[in-house]
């Protein structure tokens, strides 16, 4: 992973309307977000797969119950975190650190390959 | 999410939707937040009770009609597609017994609101309605057979809710909701052009998935919905004012509700015309800044509170005539022909409207954050409204301006 690749993810969590409860995840827009629903399933463990059409748009919805609603598609170059309300400020940011982890990972693959 | 047991959804052409005959609006957490707080400023005006109350009205009456089996599913399947949280109705007997919410709209979705703060009392009001009630429904009594009181709310940190249920010696009154209320005028064809497809917005909303999760919680927008009984709301709004009849303090209630729909379109308004939904539905359409009106007017039609229609739309004046709006339609029913206005959620929404689209400039995709709220929605020339026609008062439809 490049340095620049770490550089380029980052998470904005919104901390006015819903305290915390909503993370964006930016990353470059380059990177297609279908390459990161393999991963993104594997990381958050077993999820319920929806999908839901906004537009000409796409966004595919995982859901780990109790836990958090990704949802990829939406933007380019972001993807939604939805926490569910019974976890914690402390397990909402590990899990933010390890999604911007993988994002980054798949980013700096994308870059090698 | 996973199949519930409900019973109908039932549209009236006009823009509401019905649940066992309550109609349903969709209203978001800092709403439910800031209408709360100001019906229970005052401890001697007991809304507490009336707040309980008309919780218990609205669901008794829905879950009756419902037409279902299986009654313990079906009350605990309608909290959680409504967005009002978990219920656990398992330990309730004839005699009363103890209701569990181990997530719930009023116990922590308000507390988001309030800036992530606890409250000194508890909020889950409509949570304990909703358990007497919902202790009626299921052994076939009326709906005042019950009581119930707040043991513990998540709002003021408690990890759950728990709401102690009591049958009542003699059953209470409850002032029963007028469901629908009466017949209305039909609704008017769009008359203001603009770049809008309105027909092809209220298509591509009715696609989106806008039911409880697993938490029972609809995370929408940026805020937290509920999609909830109207009827509640008018009783609780309307008795506040009631209440305040001859404490020289009337005008002052009457604007708080308007200021409670303001913050609603703050928030909820703003939280769409800033969403993904809106980037890939509407905004595509927005080609000049009259379009975010018609635009946000046409969401509008969606979220239960009526058919709006645009009557006249300049930078300086919004008229709004709203078909079928629900605090008119429930004034009606609740009380026949009122003396004076009663929507003071679409007063609030029309002004609000228009302060985020013009000073505002929610096109530019500000932070709306408290900053904002102060420089826009509190400063001297933003918009301000006045419902100059009433559909309570006898009008067809109800007509809001905003002007500045």
């Amino acid at each position: 992973m490049s340095p620049r690749a770490v550089d380029e993810v980052y998470a904005e969590r919104d901390e006015r309307c819903l305290r915390g409860l909503a993370t964006r995840v930016h990353f470059p827009a380059r990177l297609e977000v279908t390459r990161l629903e393999a991963p993104l399933t594997a990381l958050l463990g077993p999820v319920v797969r929806g999908t839901e059409r906004l537009g000409e748009r796409e966004v595919v919805r995982l859901i780990r119950q109790f836990v958090v609603e990704a949802r990829l598609g939406e933007r380019s170059g972001q993807l939604m975190l939805h926490h569910r309300a019974c976890t914690t400020p402390e397990s909402r940011k590990a899990l933010e650190a390890r999604v911007i982890s993988l994002i980054s990972a798949v980013l700096g693959e994308a870059a090698a390959a | 999410m996973s199949a519930r047991t409900l019973g109908a959804f039932t549209p009236n052409g006009k823009g509401r939707v019905a649940l066992g005959g309550e109609p349903l609006v969709f209203h978001c957490n800092h709403y439910n937040y800031f209408l709360q707080s100001t019906l229970l400023l005052d401890p001697s005006l007991g809304m507490a009770d009336v707040i309980r109350d008309a919780a218990t009205a609205v669901v008794w009456n829905c879950l009756q009609a419902g037409g279902v089996s299986d009654r313990r599913q079906h009350a605990e399947a309608v909290f959680s597609e409504l967005g009002f949280g978990v219920i656990d109705l398992s330990q309730l007997t004839e005699r009363g017994g103890t209701v569990v919410t181990p997530s719930s709209h009023y116990g922590q979705a308000l507390v988001v609101a309030n800036e992530g703060k606890h409250f000194g009392e508890m909020q889950n009001l409509f949570d304990q309605g909703y358990a007497a009630a919902a202790a009626a429904y299921l052994f076939g009594l009326e709906a005042g057979a019950f009581s119930a009181r707040g043991v513990s709310c998540m709002s003021t940190g408690a990890a759950r809710g728990e709401i102690s249920v009591e049958r009542c010696a003699t059953p209470r009154a409850i002032a029963p909701s007028p469901g629908m209320g009466p017949a209305s005028a039909a609704v008017t064809p769009i008359s203001v052009p603009s770049n809008i497809d309105e027909p092809a917005v209220l298509a591509a909303l009715a696609t989106l998935d806008f039911s409880g999760n697993e938490e029972g919680l609809i995370p929408r927008f940026g805020v937290i919905l509920t999609r909830h009984f109207a009827n509640f709301y008018n009783r609780i709004s309307f008795e506040f004012v009631r209440r305040m009849a001859g404490s020289g303090m009337e005008d002052d209630a009457r604007a708080l509700l308007v200021e409670a729909g303001h913050r609603c379109a703050f928030n909820t308004f703003g939280g769409i015309m800033t969403s993904a939904e809106w980037d890939a539905v509407v905004k595509p359409q927005c080609k000049v800044t009259e379009d975010w009106v018609h635009g946000m007017v046409a969401v509008v039609n969606a979220l239960g509170w009526g058919t709006w229609r645009v009557a006249k739309l300049d930078p300086a004046t919004l008229t709004i005539a709203a078909h079928d709006d629900y605090e008119s339609m429930g004034f009606l029913g609740m009380f026949g022909t009122s003396t004076q206005p009663v929507a003071y959620l679409l007063q609030g929404g029309v002004r609000g409207l228009m302060n985020l689209v013009y000073p505002g400039h929610i096109s530019a995709g500000p932070k709306l954050d408290t900053a904002y709220y102060a420089r826009v929605f509190e400063s001297p020339e933003c918009f301000t409204s006045s419902e100059v026609q009433s559909r309570a008062q006898g009008a067809d439809c109800t007509h809001v301006t905003a002007s500045r």
